[in-house]
């Protein structure tokens, strides 16, 4: 039990309108089990119910069925939110701030204390290579460059699980390499790992296990070799084929 | 930690800097378009009421905008989610706000009463007392009493609502006419302490607005074996001073040696005015109560963004400034439904209640002391403090806390 960091027990969650109507289901009965140390990907096509998962893993929202624990306990409570970094889909800075300041605003809401935020701070800017550019605000920073510091704030509270919501999204190849060989740094050093990716090949470098979620519900779970054949084949066998796009008569 | 964050977004977003300069110009542009009586003094009230009322406004209404737009806008950018899954209390993060919106809201403040102070370091603030009276509620259900025992007040008076019958006979008591006699005189019972009655003195009368029931106005003012004379009237609100030793008083009489009766409505229009501390002192106790409802303004606004879009909040609390201000003129020129349609009873109705919740905001509002130069006192200045800074803010945030718990992203 000790071993199992989080447990998605036949959870359901569906949007409803004002008028309480549903709208969307858009999760299923899906059950999960995420081990300590382990790389585990979410993945699935837009729509599938991946975001949703996540922001009840973050206690954002509630599931109307079922059961969510987060080391064995509901992730909405503070000792779990102390334990969990995490790395939204699109970076959402503050753009008044500096990168320094953004990292340290985010140790201050993680209860590090200001010497230990510093060094904190000092070591991750030097990790994502924004040491020189530390004093320029966020806002002017180009996409890249501010995943690095979003990257830099879900790490800087020391998490023993991190949630990484497409985590290469925007970065160039280089720096994509540096995230997935980092993302298995982590790993290796006990930290668990739950991301999100639309890029198979990503998820079949980094990731331990998936699972695919089509419509709101898991079509599949695994290791990466244990699914027969590559990812891309098995997701696109599972999931569908690509759409036949034909020309439109305007772009002739 | 979002105290630090909201500070730095309103003086970065040079929503501080704009303050500053939209309230220095309006204060030293005052004087320079505001017509007076004339009079020194009314030159002095004038533009210390309206330079401060402005400046109050201008920062009144940054505050609120500020504060609406502070979770909201966060929300909406889905940066409040990554502070909301941090292990901090929804509570410091709504409290951090409020505390961030009031200490920038008190640089200008700062600044307005500092030009206002200045403008009138000559003169000492005034300690400010009423006749000693049963309230207007007494004096109504006593009113009510005798209504109901006389046989020839008509069954259908006698028949109406309890409640609203009192409604209109405690405003009746508030503004009840006394009348002097021509050669006659009349007296009103004071409880000054010791300390205030030796020190120098003054009678504020005010008069009835029409000329015609003021002119002939002339007689004799007596306290405390000091005396000050009145005749001549061409102001509505006249200051006499009381000359003469000073000993302990307790009655104020007016002798009436005009040639016609003097109506006089003892609650409002009578008081007895004694120097105190200084003018500047007295500001720094009006800064610290303006600085408590900005507290109140900026909570409100940080509880509306906490449950609603940025701009749904923001012209809420727009339009609940400008109602808390407006609800006690129409509450006081329709003091009672019994006499109106269905439609403006409601509308009255609801005047009733905003004015009731935002009481605290408009009561304890210093500009018309500093005005007049009467002292803003402690007990005064404690009780804005303890509501409007401390009690009504931090329900506020509890509820904006709760708010943000349910609308989460």
């Amino acid at each position: 039990m000790g071993d199992i960091v989080i447990e998605i027990d036949n959870v359901s969650k569906t949007f409803r309108d004002f008028w309480l109507k549903p709208v969307v289901k858009a999760v299923q009965t899906l059950s999960l089990e995420v081990k300590r140390g382990e790389v585990f990907g979410l993945l699935g096509p837009n729509g599938s119910g991946k975001s949703t998962t996540i922001r009840m893993l973050l206690g954002l929202t509630r599931p109307d069925a079922g059961q969510i624990r987060v080391f064995g306990k509901s992730p909405s409570t503070s000792l779990v939110r102390a334990k969990i970094g995490y790395l939204p889909e699109q970076s959402y800075l503050h753009p008044f701030l500096t990168a320094r300041e953004t990292i340290l605003y985010y140790a201050g809401l993680s209860n590090l204390d200001r010497k230990t935020a510093i060094k904190r701070t000092d070591e991750l800017l030097e990790m994502i290579g924004l040491s020189k550019v530390a004093n320029r605000r966020v806002g002017d920073f180009s996409k890249g460059m501010s995943r690095r510091v979003s990257l830099a704030s879900s790490l800087v509270g020391k998490p023993e699980l991190l949630i990484l919501d497409e985590p290469t999204s925007g970065l160039d190849p280089v720096s994509t390499k540096e995230v997935k060989t980092l993302v298995k740094a982590l790993a290796e050093g006990g930290m668990t790992v739950l991301t999100t990716s639309h890029l198979l090949a990503d998820s079949e470098d980094i990731c331990d296990r998936v699972a695919i979620l089509d419509s709101g519900c898991k079509i599949a779970e695994g290791k990466i070799g244990e699914l027969g054949q590559s990812l891309e084949e098995f997701f696109l066998a599972k999931v569908g084929n690509v759409a036949e796009f034909t020309l439109a008569d305007f772009l002739k | 930690m979002t105290f630090f964050l909201e500070l730095k977004s309103l003086i970065r977003s040079k929503t501080l800097l704009l303050m500053i300069l939209a309230v220095t110009l309006w204060m030293i542009a005052v004087p320079f378009f505001i017509r007076t009586d004339g009079t020194e003094e009314g030159a002095r009230y004038v533009v210390s009421y309206y330079s401060l009322a402005g400046a109050i406004a201008i920062v009144a209404i940054s505050v609120a905008a500020a504060a609406a737009a502070s979770l909201s806008s966060e929300r909406a950018a889905k940066r409040l989610q990554l502070t909301l899954i941090k292990p901090v209390s929804y509570l410091s993060i709504a409290l951090g706000k409020i505390l961030a919106i009031t200490l920038i809201a008190s640089i200008p403040l700062g600044l307005a009463v500092s030009i206002s102070a200045f403008r009138n370091a000559d003169k000492n603030c005034r300690h400010v007392y009423s006749p000693v009276m049963e309230s207007p509620r007494q004096e109504a259900e006593r009113m009510y009493k005798a209504y109901m025992a006389d046989p020839s007040v008509s069954e259908q008076i006698k028949k109406a609502r309890k409640s609203s019958v009192i409604a209109i006979l405690t405003q009746k008591a508030y503004d009840h006419y006394m009348a002097v006699p021509e050669k006659g005189g009349a007296a009103w019972k004071f409880n000054v302490p010791k300390e205030h009655a030796l020190k120098n003195a003054s009678v504020r009368i005010r008069f009835s607005d029409a000329f015609s029931l003021r002119r002939d106005v002339q007689g004799r003012l007596e306290f405390g074996g000091r005396t000050a004379f009145v005749t001549n009237i061409t102001q509505a609100v006249v200051e006499m001073p009381l000359v003469g030793k000073a000993s302990q008083g307790e009655e104020l009489k007016f002798i009436n040696d005009g040639e016609s009766q003097l109506m006089l409505r003892p609650r409002r229009d009578i008081e007895l005015l004694f120097e105190a501390d200084s003018s500047v002192l007295n500001h720094v106790r009006a800064w610290v109560v303006l600085v408590a409802m900005m507290a109140l303004v900026a909570s409100f606004g940080v509880f509306l963004g906490a449950g609603l879009s940025r701009p749904v909040a923001v012209w809420t609390i727009l339009v609940s400034l400008f109602l808390s201000l407006a609800s006690p003129a129409v509450v006081e020129q329709y003091p009672h439904a019994l006499e109106i349609g269905l439609g403006d009873a409601i509308g009255l109705a609801l005047s009733r209640a905003v004015g009731a919740i935002t009481n605290p905001l408009t009561q304890f509002s210093p500009v018309n002391a500093l005005a007049n130069g009467e002292c803003i006192e402690y007990l005064h200045m404690s009780m804005a403090l303890a509501i409007d800074a401390v009690l009504l803010p931090f329900i506020l945030a509890v509820f904006a806390s709760l708010l943000m718990k349910r609308v989460k992203t």
